[in-house]
């Protein structure tokens, strides 16, 4: 090497890494707000909920998709496909469209939080042991529904709380399945999507085996959300050829902020989530 | 020729042989109603407290206990093929199981453990055939009244991803 070749003149990027309740987090830009503005009372007030004493990590799946990435940040702001695209949900009676649910933002509609509040059961599962679940789809029933069970352990109980942070982040409590989900472009044609399964550091044994008899909702092999990735290649094959042509996503567009924020039949977070992506990536019609 | 437990050379026994037989015929008769999608036979395999699990090599090198898909009983094994028939959307599709290394351990009379490799090979509508999965399968059989049956199956898989999503079990 040169006499005057310094390897401190030749390092590696160095990122700003900041992190809250246990999630790290980088960024590459000098610009990027401190982590608790980038983030906002909203969301942190969510990350709380779920981060309040010390997990345990449980394990990952990974999922591959051959669609673009974006196309997962629209499934998670889009709590109508839900009772439609899955199912399992509807006819098990975990969501339906009629579910009462909260949407949540921040300021900048960047990042989205969907909760649905279908039972306040903490009962362990004896309502639906008692077989009160009635089948969406005709004759059809769980023969084992301790699947289903949600037992009662935050202080603001919900069925479901799904978290998106933008750009990769996705938390979701699914009654008592818990995971920190990262998306992984890979190029614009496809992504990864690994779940990271954690339970509390003080979970009892058989709280443990409940959140792995859980991990089968979510997941690759999810009973409840498999479809996501498929759902996402179909849209991506029905518009990768018309890159110059636009759909609409109407949905809720009339209704007032109060009702958006109290249904899951709405295309809001949607919306405000392109509106916000154009911003941050410079991007104006 | 076989090595008995005291790591002689022992003559192969006829009950050697049928044990062999029995144990490669429950393994056929478990690929055989999957790829020809027979799942409603595929929990009478299985004794009616088993597990069968589909696990992340990942995962288990590490003592890690999530997978991608748990069955505590029968009963939940039929849940899945009742969701797969009815509850879940995903595009058709065949596998195709090839197994190697059939090795087996005595644990009692009524017990064996088996390990075998696995591959499975899924053709989706377009045509194409592609290695869908690699694995290992660990298993705990026992003698029942019908046969052998698995009281334990665990598919530990090597490859790193699912390809968009599983809903056949392998």
């Amino acid at each position: 090497m040169p006499a005057d070749f310094d390897p401190k003149d030749h390092g590696l990027d160095q990122l700003r890494v900041e992190s809250y309740r246990g999630l790290i987090f980088a960024t590459f830009s000098d610009r990027t707000p401190s982590l608790a503005d980038y983030l906002g009372p909203q969301m942190r007030e969510r990350l709380d909920r779920i981060f309040h004493k010390p997990i345990t990590y449980l394990g990952c799946t990974r999922q591959y998709s051959r669609s673009n990435w974006k196309l997962y940040t629209e499934n998670v702001r889009d709590p109508y496909h839900a009772s439609l695209l899955h199912p399992f949900f509807s006819t098990f009676n975990l969501v339906r469209a009629s579910t009462p649910c909260k949407q949540i933002s921040d300021d900048r509609g960047l990042h989205h939080c969907v909760m649905a509040f279908h039972t306040e059961d903490s009962s362990g599962g004896a309502a639906y042991a008692e077989s009160k679940i009635a089948s969406f789809k005709a004759g059809l029933r769980l023969e084992d529904s301790s699947i289903l069970a949600n037992i009662g352990e935050f202080k603001e109980e919900a069925n479901i709380q799904i978290q998106s942070i933008f750009p990769q982040l996705v938390v979701h409590q699914i009654q008592n399945s818990l995971a920190v989900r990262q998306l992984l472009p890979k190029g614009p044609q496809s992504f990864e999507l690994i779940f990271n399964f954690f339970g509390y550091s003080d979970d009892s044994p058989e709280m443990v085996m409940h959140r792995i008899k859980q991990a089968n909702l979510v997941g690759p092999a999810g009973l409840v959300s498999m479809e996501d990735t498929f759902a996402t290649e179909l849209v991506q094959s029905g518009t990768v050829r018309a890159g110059d042509v636009f759909s609409v996503a109407d949905l809720g567009r009339d209704a007032s902020d109060e009702d958006n924020a109290h249904s899951v039949i709405s295309e809001k977070p949607v919306r405000r989530f392109w509106c916000a992506y154009r911003e941050v990536m410079g991007l104006w019609l | 020729m076989a090595m008995n437990e005291a790591g002689v050379l022992a003559e192969t026994t006829i009950a050697d042989i049928v044990l062999w037989h029995d144990l490669h015929r429950l393994q056929e008769r478990y690929i055989s109603v999957i790829d020809t999608d027979r799942l409603e036979e595929w929990p009478e395999l299985f004794t009616e407290d088993c597990i069968y699990e589909i696990v992340p090599k990942e995962n288990a090198d590490r003592g890690l206990p999530v997978g991608i898909m748990h069955c505590f009983g029968r009963p939940m094994m039929r849940d899945r093929v009742v969701s797969l028939r009815k509850a879940n959307v995903f595009e058709p599709h065949t596998y195709r199981h090839m197994t190697s290394g059939l090795e087996f351990t005595r644990i009692d009379r009524q017990t064996i453990d088996l390990q075998s490799n696995y591959v499975v090979v899924q053709t989706l509508s377009d045509g194409e055939s592609r290695v869908f999965q690699a694995g290992r399968y660990f298993d705990r059989v026992v003698r029942t009244a019908s046969g052998w049956r698995y009281q334990r199956k665990r598919a530990v898989y090597d490859t790193s991803r699912i390809q968009t999503l599983l809903v056949t079990p392998v």
